[in-house]
This record gives structure tokens, sequence and C-alpha cells, in this order.
């Protein structure tokens, strides 16, 4: 974990950073949620050879989420530019 | 020649490939090493030491440890490690060729600073420049990245190039070539890095400016070209949506032009994180200063700047449904399984990590709930208990997601939430201090609105920052009660003890002192 530019245009401080020499051992994650320090962490999990089960529930799940996703996309469309 | 660089960087490597190319053209060569551990923990050093063959058969005894002043070649792989090279006296401007990377890994000291601590690289490449006989400083690491391999490759390719060592390029492949080991992308790394050391050998004229090889790109800030700034500055409208147009005019038609973009943002964060009337009210909470501004300022409207940043970034406060508003999105989910590299066989599940405590739950409540929550002990510690371990959300569920979905549609709610009315009253309270120094003091004034940036963070980490603006604040008062001269560089020097560290102890040793 390192620090980098802050990709917001408004702020100046630098960011903390994963560099993709990362080998996922999740302990900078399970140390910011303990100390309540951030809620930008996250773990990805990636499945290979899906089930057809697998394949079933990411169908349900992309259909529903991808219709509430349009929703949040058509609001930030009304706000943004898209250059 | 000394090989400095980090555990993990192939630097044992690049020392064999060096000894067996010096022994292959019959040289003695002797390489000893310091190893360490990965990252910036574990500095590593390797010398080594080459010595034409007399062919009498005698064996030499070469030297173990590098002597400040007969080193001839110093091959760095990271720019502060380089600065050390010089710090320690390897790098003389009588002998020393110095090859290093500009890559920077950062310090713990510079990573753990809570505003922005990095050292600027200038500075440690002017000082290289100045203690070396000849300098070469290219992103070594970024070529290395692009070709698959580990920077020892393309260190080893600039002193190929840089001719410091008396055989040819085809010599020094040739090496890499015995090796055996991951030949082809290191060759590739090698042919780069020849090629961009390669330059005319020029002495070193002026201090200052590194004239050997291409000029080392910084990083670009995130931001703006000049080119989109300067559109932004004539047309605001060209930088938003439909729905801010009216507000992209006022700021067009009411506000001056080097504010322009930093206005545009501001509006356009202020829409996205509650509605339009929000972004109206933060342009009107500017007028006045950039009345006052346009008035006794000198035109460059530093005042109105760093107000009109730092009040869209204190009104865009970070809360529960912001963040989740923010992890609901489709571009941060494409974003995460781009990251995981997972292709179109592979299925992507995602783990949001939550920790919300009793007051992230109060904030969100209406007002005279939130309050009664908090007054209550037994409901502090009900929600204490349930909320202890934090919550690991599978936001690519359908339960997971519609959570965060419910969450991000609270915004309705936000405006009579206790938190909203808090920070809108602490805000007003600030502008006003602002405005009113402006008059007496306008370097002051710009100083309290930079201290605004010492409230960050989340749960304890903002309160700390909270009681440090608020101990600030106080200060400034007795400052302007004194009509002390000094106060703007004073409140500055507190501003940075602030975010020296954590417990504050810093910047309660200079109150103290003050008062």
């Amino acid at each position: 974990m390192t620090i980098t530019d802050n990709p917001d245009p408004m702020r100046k401080d630098p960011i903390a950073t994963i560099l993709s020499s990362c080998v996922g051992c999740g302990l900078c994650g399970e140390a910011a949620h303990a100390a309540v320090l951030c809620p930008s962490f996250y773990r990805t999990e990636v499945i290979s050879n899906p089930s057809i089960w697998d394949k079933l529930k990411l169908n349900i799940r992309k259909s529903v989420i991808s219709i509430l996703q349009n929703g949040i996309d058509k609001r930030l469309a009304k706000i943004e530019a898209y250059a | 020649m000394a090989i400095v660089a980090m555990g993990g960087e192939g630097g044992g490597v690049l020392a064999d490939w060096a000894v067996d190319l010096a022994e292959h053209k019959g040289y003695w060569a002797q390489a000893t090493s310091v190893p360490g551990v990965a990252q910036r923990t574990g500095s590593t050093i390797y010398y080594l030491e080459f010595m034409e063959n007399d062919g009498s058969g005698r064996e030499p005894i070469l030297s173990t440890m590098p002597t400040p002043g007969e080193v001839d070649i110093v091959l760095a792989s990271e720019l502060m490690e380089a600065g050390r090279a010089v710090f320690r006296g390897l790098v003389t401007p009588d002998v020393t060729t110095l090859i290093t990377s500009t890559n920077r890994m950062y310090s713990m000291q510079e990573k753990t600073a809570m505003g922005d601590g990095r050292i600027s690289s200038e500075e440690i490449m002017q000082s290289c420049e100045a203690a070396s006989k000849r300098f070469i400083g290219e992103d070594f690491a970024k070529i290395a990245e692009e070709s698959g391999t580990v920077i020892s490759a393309s260190l080893f390719g600039a002193l190929a190039s840089s001719g410091a060592l008396p055989w040819t390029k085809e010599e020094f492949a040739a090496a890499v070539e015995r090796s055996g080991v991951g030949v082809a992308a290191s060759l590739k790394a090698f042919e780069r890095s020849f090629e961009i050391a390669k330059a005319p050998k020029v002495a070193k004229s002026a201090p200052v400016s590194i004239e050997i090889g291409k000029r080392p790109e910084e990083p670009k800030p995130a931001g703006l070209t000049p080119q989109e700034e300067l559109a932004l500055i004539n047309d605001p409208a060209s930088g938003v949506g439909p729905a801010l147009r009216d507000l992209a005019a006022r700021v067009k038609s009411d506000f001056p032009e080097p504010v322009r973009v930093m206005l545009v943002h501001g509006i356009k964060r202020c829409a996205e994180y509650q509605d339009v009337k929000y972004a109206s009210h933060y342009l009107d909470r500017l007028n006045r200063i950039k009345d006052r501004d346009e008035a006794i300022g000198d035109g460059r409207y530093r005042l109105l700047t760093e107000v009109a940043r730092y009040t869209a970034l204190w009104m865009t406060y970070e809360d529960t449904i912001r963040v989740a508003d923010l992890k609901a999105r489709r571009r941060r989910f494409d974003r995460v399984r781009k990251e995981a590299k997972a292709n179109d066989n592979q299925i992507t599940q995602v783990r949001e990590f939550f920790h919300p405590g009793v007051e992230e739950i109060t904030d969100t409540l209406p007002g005279p709930i939130g309050r009664a929550i908090l007054k209550s002990n037994y409901a502090t510690r009900i929600i204490e208990r349930v909320t202890k371990d934090g919550l690991r959300l599978h936001t690519t569920s359908l339960y997971g997601y519609l959570l965060l979905y419910t969450l991000s549609r609270l915004r309705p709610l936000r405006r009579r939430s206790l938190r909203f009315s808090l920070e809108q009253n602490r805000i007003d309270t600030w502008l006003d201090q602002i405005f009113d120094t402006a008059n007496e003091d306008y370097n002051l004034a710009v100083e309290i609105a930079e201290t605004a940036n010492v409230i960050k963070g989340y749960g304890d980490t903002h309160k700390n920052g909270l009681n440090n603006f608020n101990a600030i604040m106080r200060e400034v008062n007795l400052l302007r009660a004194k009509k002390d001269s000094g106060a703007a560089s004073h409140i500055a020097s507190l501003r940075q003890a602030a975010l020296a560290d954590e417990s504050g102890a810093k910047l309660r040793a200079l109150l103290s002192t003050s008062a």
C-alpha cells in the first residue's frame, strides 16, 4: 500500500492506493475496518468455471442490478457532461 | 560498482550478470551483498569490484565494502535510494557515474503524514546530479513493468549504454542470455533502457538543470489539461449536464475567470451529493466572499478559490448515504471487475467492508430522533453491541445490492438529518469568520479557509480533526484581538502541526506556547 496523487480535482492531498505487487493478504483492509478508518476497502472474489447454479444467480442479479444502475446513471447524466 | 536497491527487485540477479560478464571478459570479479526484505523496509546493497587479470596468476585482494570517494558506478533502483547513496558519500563528482530510476517508493514517513508529506523528487534529482560525475535518471521501473520483468534488466541496459564499463552492448546482452532465466522479457527491457539512456556526453554546465537523457516526467496531477480548463472558463456550461445549465450561466456571469474551474467542480459535486438547489445554495454562500475579494484582493482571487474549494468539500461531507451511492454505481462495479482482471467466463463477487458506528447511524436519522438516541445510554449501548464487528456486505448479491441502493436513495432524508444541520451551522460560522477577517488581514482569511483541510475522515479521525479545527479557530480569535501581523504564518504552522500526527500532540505543544 502506498500513496498516489488524488484523482479528485478539488483535493490536494495524496490518497492511499494498492500497488500491482499486492498479494491480497487482506491485512490492510482488516486494519482499516477494525479501526473504522475508511469505507473504501473491498474484497473481490473471482469464480472460475462457474456452475449452472452460479450462472443462474448471476443472471438474476445482473438483470435487477442493471435496472437500478440505469436509474443512477440517468440521474448522473443530468449533472455531469460526458465530454 | 555499488548497486542499491530494495528487496525483491532482482539486485542479486543484476550483480550476477555483471560478475558473469566481467569474468567472461577475463577480469577478476567479486560481489558482496547485504540483502533486505521486500518493500521499503529492506534496502539492499551489492558491492562489486572488477580487476583486469594481468596474467601473472596472482589473485588480487578486492574490497568487500564501498569506500566513499572511490566508487566508479552506482546503480540505484529508486530515487530515494540514489539520494541515500549520495548521502553516504558513495557518489562523488570526480569519479562516479550515477544511474538511477526516477520512480519513488514512498517511505513510511511520507505515507503516514495526514496531509501531503511527499518529499519533492526535484530536490533529490538536483542533489544526485550535483554529486555525480555523470548522471542518468529515467523511469526504468516503468520500462521494466511494461516489458514484463523486474528493474534489474532495465538498469543493466542503462549500464551498457552509459559506457562506464569497457564492453559492448552485445557482450552485456550475452550475459543476460547465459543466465537463462526470463531472458526474453529481460532483453526487451534491456533494449529499451539502452536506447533511452543513450545521450550525447554533455559536460555539466549550469548546476541545476539535468541535461543527460530525457527529462523524467513527473506524474501529471489528475485533473484537466490547460486547454480543457480554458474551455471551462469560457463556457462553464460545457462542463455540466442539462440540469446545471442555469447555474453554469451564473458561474460565468457572476464570478471572475480565475475561479470558474473550481466553481464548476463545486456545483457538480453539490448537485451530485444532494440536488441542484444545494448547488445553488453553494453559489449563494460564495457571493459575499466574491464581493470582498473583488474589493480588496489583488485580482488573483486566492481567497475566493480556496473558499470555493473547501466550502464544496465541507458541504459534501462524507456520510453513509454518499458512500452507499458511490459503491452502487455501475462504473465502480466495472472498475472493480477490471482490476480483478476477470475474463468473460469468470464471475466477480465483491464484499464491501462497512463499519457504521452509533454516530454514523444517528447522523443520518432526523434531528430529534438522532439526538434522542445519543442522549439515551441504553439505545447507544444496544447499537454499539450490534455494530461492534462491522458489516461485510456482499454487494453483488441481490440482498446486498438492494440494501446499498436503498441507503443511497435516502438522500431526501439528509436535509432533515442531525448531522446536516450541525455541518451547515459550522460552515456558516467559518464563512462568517473569513468574511470578517478578510478586511483586516487578507492572508489570515486565506489561512482560515485552508484550515478546513484538517477536518477529514470518518469516526474518530473526523472527531479529532474537528477538535483541532476548533482549537485553531480559537487561536485565530486571539490573534485577531491582538492584531498580530504574523498571524497568517502562525496559523499556517498550526495547521501543519495538526496534520503532522494523529494524536494532535504537536498542535497542542504549539498552542500552549502562544496563548
